[in-house]
């Protein structure tokens, strides 16, 4: 039986999408079968993120309204043997389905995978209930922002009506020389704000968009922000891993494996 | 500030902390969602303006924990 998990956060271009992408792909990488399914209805982007955008035949309203099977609709990643995408519609908007149809689909699915990754849209109205409602746990994504906080914050006391059973939070787009100088929050700060347990921090790190241009995954050991979520994959799956010094972001070790990235 | 802060500039942190902590303050209140609040601020507008001459500009509800603290900014100080 496997964990059905929420990645949301309230205020759009966080980076949900991107989350949910690099945690299906590091997962698979712990040898775990993994789906991700993206619930944004209208706007899908976790395909693209993913580099299967060219690859899509049906989405999630198919399988929904029995256009056609479970199995016809999932995308087998490009490099994960073990990572399936559920892709969202295009055309339709987010009245199409309802928490209970997404319920029975994401309860279908958890008898197959380790793990069923929800990309949830931004926002707190429908496409959000649909999201929540079959996971029993949430990752809520945020970056050191006042209005991506306050977002957060929102989102955590939603997910808490909704008896969701572990709230673990992400904090994203971290810059260690503007913590420095007084000009950003730093995770801590954002964590006691929130109050919820921290499962990861990634840096703001330029590899992440390079990655995503090329609609290839960043998680992994060439970057800081491949290491921080890797390390949080690890987390998820009940290991304990100390949090990475984000500070080393332009130290020596770095520095040295970008030289040997360059082909 | 320490003495070698190159300029007499408050960290932005501060604002943003300070900032967030009233906004977070105002989204928690159970009987105030964040549509409650606005009306709340309307009708207290409303109100207090029949009695007390005030404009929009001089007129600020902040809510803390369970109290309601009304500022009135108006005078010329």
């Amino acid at each position: 039986m496997g964990e059905i998990i929420v990645v949301t956060s309230g205020k759009g271009g966080v980076g949900k999408t991107t989350t949910t992408a690099n945690l299906g792909v590091g997962l698979a990488r712990l040898d775990k079968k993994v789906i991700v399914i993206d619930t944004d209805l209208g706007l899908r982007n976790l395909d693209v993120v993913m580099g299967l955008e060219n690859r899509i035949v049906y989405n999630l309203i198919d399988v929904i309204e029995g256009n056609c099977r479970l199995k016809q609709a999932l995308i087998k990643d490009r490099r994960c043997e073990t990572l399936y995408l559920l892709p969202s519609a295009q055309t339709r908007d987010k009245n199409a389905i309802s928490p209970e149809q997404m319920q029975k689909l994401t309860g279908e699915l958890k008898e197959e995978f380790d793990y069923v990754l929800l990309d949830c849209p931004a926002g707190i109205e429908q496409g959000f209930k649909n999201a929540v409602a079959g996971a029993t746990r949430a990752i809520v994504v945020t970056t050191p922002e006042v209005s991506a906080i306050r977002d957060a914050d929102r989102i955590i006391g939603l997910l808490e009506a909704e008896h969701m059973k572990k709230i673990d939070l992400v904090i994203n787009r971290i810059r260690m020389d503007m913590v420095k100088r007084g000009d950003m929050m730093s995770v801590a700060d954002v964590t006691e704000i929130l109050s919820i347990p921290l499962i990861g921090a990634i840096p703001d790190d330029e590899q992440v968009v390079i990655s995503s241009n090329q609609g290839e995954p960043v998680v992994g050991p060439d970057s800081l922000a491949g290491q921080a979520y890797s390390n949080i994959c690890r987390r998820i799956t009940g290991e304990e891993i100390p949090f990475l010094d984000l500070d080393s972001g332009s130290g020596f070790f770095t520095r040295i494996g970008k030289l040997f990235k360059k082909k | 500030m320490g003495v070698f802060e190159p300029s007499n500039r408050q960290p932005s942190v501060t604002i943003a902390k300070d900032r967030l902590k009233t906004l977070l303050i105002q989204d928690r209140v159970p009987c105030c969602a964040p549509d409650k609040f606005d009306q709340l601020k309307i009708e207290l507008y409303r109100t207090i303006s029949k009695y007390i001459e005030v404009t929009q500009e001089n007129f600020e509800v902040q809510v803390t924990r369970s109290e309601i603290n009304i500022l009135l900014t108006g005078e010329k100080h």
